[in-house]
């Protein structure tokens, strides 16, 4: 077929679709509201995986796993196993999905794959510094500590669970006995590691504790107790 | 309808229901589109001749969304370009057949255009295009018949393709490259 003759049969195709209304040009409202709607699902994306980031940051810190890091190599075995990675894959296709999105914009196709990428998660990790230092966490914390949180609520309530099976401990000093502390653990919620344990110290450094202390710690359960690997107070946070 | 009108009065004249201008813009760009889906499919003619035609349907669905302070040029190759690669891909029933890995995208790359070596270069390039046609793969062939053929920019290459700049002229610079060597094998 000579191309003039494919040219003439293309011309007829279209223009029989066109002129018998198979098809028909779609209206600039469609446009609007379909360019409306990306943008609104990027800012949602946007704000969604900020709002993991800053989670993943703040339970990191309110697990007082943020403290394995200064335990040495167990400790940081330790932290890698207890990682959130539940919400960092979550975030990871977030970030995915917003820069395919963004991909559908003019400015988004001129950066390259790894330049998107860095502007994507830039923007979402300070929006999430943001949320990590606004008191949404912290509320949303109490509000699973009653029970009262919907869906994500157990996300929130197991951030104060003991680790014991990992030798992580934590709790509230309740009374110091020669070289032994009594710890007890009361997260305050509804789960069942509460409870007192015995904390073995070395020689001379039960005075570097009181009553009322809060403490993390690494350790190995023996049957006279816990002996510390590694031991941090903190003052209120985490409970 | 005035032949010597520009694309943009055209689209512009189709975005307001003149259907002529529809016919007018279909006689511009059959030709070029037909050549063009050479660099995709090199000798099914019929597999062509039907993306050509889904790209002008296309185009007039979509014909609000052109913004016609632009030139239209690269908008219709923009859709012509999805279409083909949509057909490749449904050809060949894979997902890999037409770079989709695009490694080129990756990184960030600084490079300039030279329109003069472009002038000079557009003719060794189309006879080293048409003599080894085939043995390029479909995303390098696309690339040196938009710069060399269709006379793009880079900036309107990266408008078609929806990629970097500088992506577009590293992707030339391999393409013309292979092309190179594969006029060496030629004279040895």
């Amino acid at each position: 077929m000579s191309e003039a003759s494919i040219q003439e049969k293309i011309r007829q195709q279209v223009l029989g679709k066109v002129h018998s209304g198979t098809v028909h040009i779609k209206s600039h409202a469609h446009f609007v509201v379909r360019a409306g709607l990306t943008v609104i699902l990027s800012f949602f994306s946007l704000f969604i995986s900020a709002l993991v980031l800053s989670f993943i940051a703040f339970s990191v810190r309110e697990s007082g796993e943020l403290f394995l890091l200064g335990f040495g190599v167990r400790g940081l075995l330790i932290f890698v196993t207890l990682f959130p990675y539940l919400p960092f894959l979550i975030d990871v296709v977030i970030i995915f999905a917003l820069q395919w999105l963004l991909s559908g914009f003019s400015f988004g196709y001129r950066f390259s794959v790894l330049s998107l990428f860095g502007i994507v998660f830039g923007t979402s990790a300070g929006l999430g510094l943001l949320l990590y230092l606004s008191p949404i966490h912290s509320a949303l914390l109490w509000e699973a500590d009653r029970g009262s949180l919907p869906i994500f609520g157990g996300l929130y309530e197991h951030l104060h669970d003991s680790h014991h099976e990992q030798g992580v401990y934590r709790g509230v000093v309740l009374g110091i006995q020669n070289d032994r502390l009594i710890l007890g653990h009361n997260d305050g919620d509804t789960d069942i590691d509460d409870g007192m344990r015995t904390v073995l110290l070395q020689p001379g450094d039960a005075d570097k504790y009181y009553v009322g202390q809060h403490i993390f710690i690494l350790g190995t359960s023996t049957g006279e107790g816990i002996l510390p690997y590694g031991m941090q107070s903190f003052d209120a946070s985490p409970r | 309808m005035d032949s010597t009108e520009s694309d943009e009065m055209l689209a512009l004249s189709l975005q307001n229901g003149n259907e002529v201008a529809l016919e007018a813009l279909m006689e511009r760009y059959t030709g070029k589109l037909l050549r063009y889906g050479k660099r995709f499919f090199a000798s099914d003619e019929d597999a062509i001749a039907d993306v050509v035609q889904e790209v002008f349907i296309s185009a007039y669905e979509n014909i609000r969304s052109f913004d016609s302070a632009r030139r239209f040029s690269p908008w219709v190759y923009r859709i012509a370009h999805n279409a083909f690669v949509d057909a490749v891909r449904k050809k060949a029933k894979g997902p890999l057949s037409y770079d989709a890995l695009e490694l080129d995208r990756l990184l960030p790359h600084q490079i300039y255009e030279d329109p003069d070596e472009k002038e000079k270069e557009a003719a060794e390039m189309r006879v080293l295009v048409e003599k080894h046609l085939q043995e390029l793969t479909p995303a390098y062939r696309e690339i040196i018949d938009l710069y060399y053929f269709e006379n793009f920019s880079y900036q309107e290459i990266s408008e078609v393709l929806h990629i970097p700049s500088g992506t577009v002229g590293i992707r030339l610079s391999r393409a013309k490259a292979k092309l190179k060597d594969l006029l060496k094998k030629d004279s040895v």
